[in-house]
């Protein structure tokens, strides 16, 4: 049970830190000249 | 370091198909001018070594006019920051159109770097009975000409061994077309009446001369019966009347087969979910990891997963009638209307990317000349109905619209529905356009001559690949964001107890604001989740709703969820009022952080992208709520 509940948190927890990272990326994103857009990014591998 | 060479040439002449063949890329093409707005890089490997290519936006002319012409004239004068100087430049020209297309080619001669000239599109050019002299034609310009067809890799090889030329330093530099005097370095236009005198005027007769002179005697043109015909449709195509009829017909063929044609595939995905839901529930031992891995995860990810053939099939049709040259018929017919609001044509090209997505469609806007234009345009562009938008239609469209169909299943209500949410944002642009440029960027009309590329049958090859990118992406969004959304969804909902969430807690606390809209703080919350990515709002309602797709048997678990959810006194949640007050909202809401991050980079400010998100969310909390009341003051769809 415990085990369960460590690995549900660790799964929490990474999703947070994922969704904020985007969010993160699209701000920094915003401020940078990159063309790397998520719809754009299929494009750009340079 | 790598030598480089620029592709460039006058809008759609296939330059982007070329640097696709040569370097192995696939760069969006598409048979409109205008696609290309950035440049791209690529890799030729040749046995003298690895060249750079340079792909480049279309030009008219090198002297720039908009922000992707400016690109293109810093990168040939190298200028361009983190561009190094060229070791040479392929101009791509049409070369059923030459006479418009060397005006171009005579301002790069002058530039002083190596220069090729590629034919393009030469089964255009003879289906219209062009024949070209094409020896002639290099010895009068003094750089090698390469005639191509692009679209088949026809001539690639002759192409590529003239790059070998550039590359070993064999291609002179072209003397110059010699169109000013040396001495007043004024143009030789032979004209000194008053109406020509100024500059640009006696530089455009000038290089027309030139042309004249250069093209004089090696071009032959035999009147064609083929070009007539693609006349005259364009004439049905373009007309007023009959041109929108056409339009509206193709549209609604379109979404309805979205949904005739997607159902079984959907159906056959949304088996494989549940399937893979039951599975998982046979063997793993029940706690909250079980009720994580179904509910959150495949619950909420499978829910949106399963939108993916209707995206694939909307991508097919809009790269099919893009690729015939259908699109740019259509661009056409706007500029009239565009012209009344105070745009032109040229701003339909982005509107019209951005119903695949904002994003490119924000970026397109960069051959807009006139940067208030080009900022009315960017903020118009997101009430587009993205693709992201279209599992949320389809879901409640199928869920609350009866599926009649007339003409053996050819034109449908629920397409009718789903053309008319996709109207929608188009329709509430207009008058957004017509306040933006009386107010706060005022400006004349600008003038538009748009050139209609010709009629194509497409490639199977393009059209296929733009919907596989797309799915691609769709997966791949649905891997990562959404299943991470999916999650923190889940664990709110989940903790501290089931009854007596987190999720529930904050809905409750919202419920006044959406209750005006008609939503319960379940469909509250669903979309307030849905701002990072809108498709999100399907898994949180999946979530929301309890829909637990193991025990499902049925292939329409959330589907079926929504048709049975009540209020809490029992009453029917979800009517046709509900479900188009929600439809509503998200045709006209800026739920997209991306499309929020690409209009402050494009207008480098925060002031406008915040005023898009702004206008657009009062706008669409307000046509929500007006069509919520009035349809139930008039007991509608309750
Ligand atoms: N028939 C024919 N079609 C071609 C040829 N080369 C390219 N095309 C088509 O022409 C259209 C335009 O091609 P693109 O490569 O996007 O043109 P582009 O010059 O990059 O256009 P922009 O980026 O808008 O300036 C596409 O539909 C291509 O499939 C050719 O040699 N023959
Ligand atoms: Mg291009």
């Amino acid at each position: 049970m415990t085990a369960q509940f460590v690995i549900v948190g660790v799964v929490i927890v990474g999703a947070v830190v994922y969704v904020s990272c985007r969010l993160w990326k699209e701000w920094r994103h915003s401020q940078s000249g990159c063309s790397h857009c998520p719809a754009n990014h299929l494009n750009s591998k340079k | 370091m790598k030598p480089a060479i620029a592709f460039l040439g006058n809008p759609n002449t296939g330059k982007t198909t070329l640097f696709n063949a040569l370097t192995g890329l696939r760069q969006q093409v598409g048979n409109y001018p205008g696609v290309t707005v950035e440049r791209k890089h690529g890799q030729l490997t040749t046995p003298h070594g690895v060249v750079e290519l340079i792909d480049l936006p279309g030009t008219y002319s090198l002297a720039a006019q908009s922000p992707d012409e400016e690109v293109v004239a810093n990168v040939l004068r190298g200028h361009q920051k983190g561009e190094q100087p060229l070791s040479g430049v392929v101009v791509i020209v049409d070369a059923s159109n030459l006479k418009r297309n060397l005006y171009l080619v005579s301002q790069v001669l002058e530039v002083g770097l190596p220069t090729i000239v590629v034919l393009n599109m030469m089964d255009i050019a003879k289906r219209r009975g062009v024949t070209i002299d094409v020896t002639a034609l290099e010895k009068r310009l003094g750089v090698p000409v390469i005639p191509m067809k692009a679209n088949v890799g026809g001539g690639v090889t002759q192409l590529n061994a003239a790059l070998m030329q550039v590359v070993a330093g064999q291609i002179k530099i072209p003397k110059p077309v010699g169109l000013r005097d040396p001495e007043t370095g004024k143009w030789q236009s032979g004209r000194t009446d008053a109406c020509g005198d100024h500059p640009i005027a006696q530089e455009a007769v000038a290089r027309y001369n030139w042309i004249r002179g250069v093209l004089h005697g090696i071009v032959f043109q035999v009147p064609s019966t083929r070009s007539h015909f693609s006349d005259r449709l364009d004439k049905v195509l373009t007309h007023r009347v009959w041109g929108t009829v056409i339009f509206v017909i193709v549209m609604l063929f379109m979404f309805q087969a979205i949904y005739s044609w997607a159902g079984p595939l959907q159906d056959m995905i949304d088996n494989g979910v549940s399937a893979l839901g039951e599975w998982v529930g046979s063997w793993m031992p029940s706690g909250v990891l079980k009720d994580l891995v179904q509910d959150g995860v495949i619950g909420g990810v499978g829910s949106v997963l399963v939108f993916l053939p209707q995206i694939v099939f909307l991508f097919l049709f809009i790269a099919f009638l893009e690729d015939c040259g259908y699109m740019a018929r259509a661009a056409f017919l706007m500029d009239r209307l565009f012209a009344r609001i105070g745009l032109s044509g040229k701003s339909f090209i982005p509107m019209l990317s951005s119903f695949a997505c904002a994003i490119p469609g924000v970026m397109a806007t960069r051959t807009i000349e006139n940067r208030r234009d080009r900022f009315v345009t960017i903020l118009v562009s997101p009430l587009m109905s993205c693709s992201a938008r279209l599992p949320v239609y389809t879901l409640l469209i199928a869920a609350f619209v009866p599926s009649v169909t007339w003409m053996g299943g050819l034109l449908g209500f629920q397409g009718a529905m789903l053309f008319a949410m996709h109207a929608l944002g188009f329709a509430v642009a207009i008058p957004i356009v017509w306040i933006l440029k009386r107010t706060v960027l005022k400006g004349a009309t600008p003038p538009f001559v748009m050139e209609l590329p010709s009629y194509k049958m497409p490639s199977l090859k393009l059209v296929g690949w733009r919907a596989l990118d797309r799915a691609k992406t769709f997966v791949q969004s649905a891997g990562t964001i959404i299943l991470a959304m999916s999650v923190v969804i889940w664990a709110l909902s989940y903790f501290p107890t089931a009854d007596h969430n987190y999720f529930a807690m904050m809905g409750h606390a919202i419920e006044p604001l959406v209750k005006p809209l008609g939503w319960d703080w379940r469909i509250g919350m669903s979309v307030l989740a849905a701002f990072p990515a809108r498709e999100v709002v399907i898994a949180a309602m999946a979530t929301s709703f309890n829909v637990n797709v193991a025990d499902g048997d049925d292939s329409s678990g959330i589907l079926q969820a929504l048709q049975n959810a009540t209020w809490p006194d029992g009453a029917p949640l979800f009517g046709l009022a509900v479900a188009m007050s929600v439809m509503i909202f998200f045709a006209l809401c800026c739920q997209c952080g991306a499309t929020v991050a690409i209009i402050r980079r494009e207008t480098n400010s925060w002031k406008w992208a915040g005023f898009a998100f702004a206008y657009m969310t009062i706008l669409a909390y307000l046509a929500a709520a007006i069509v919520y009341q009035v349809m139930a003051y008039f007991g509608v769809g309750i």
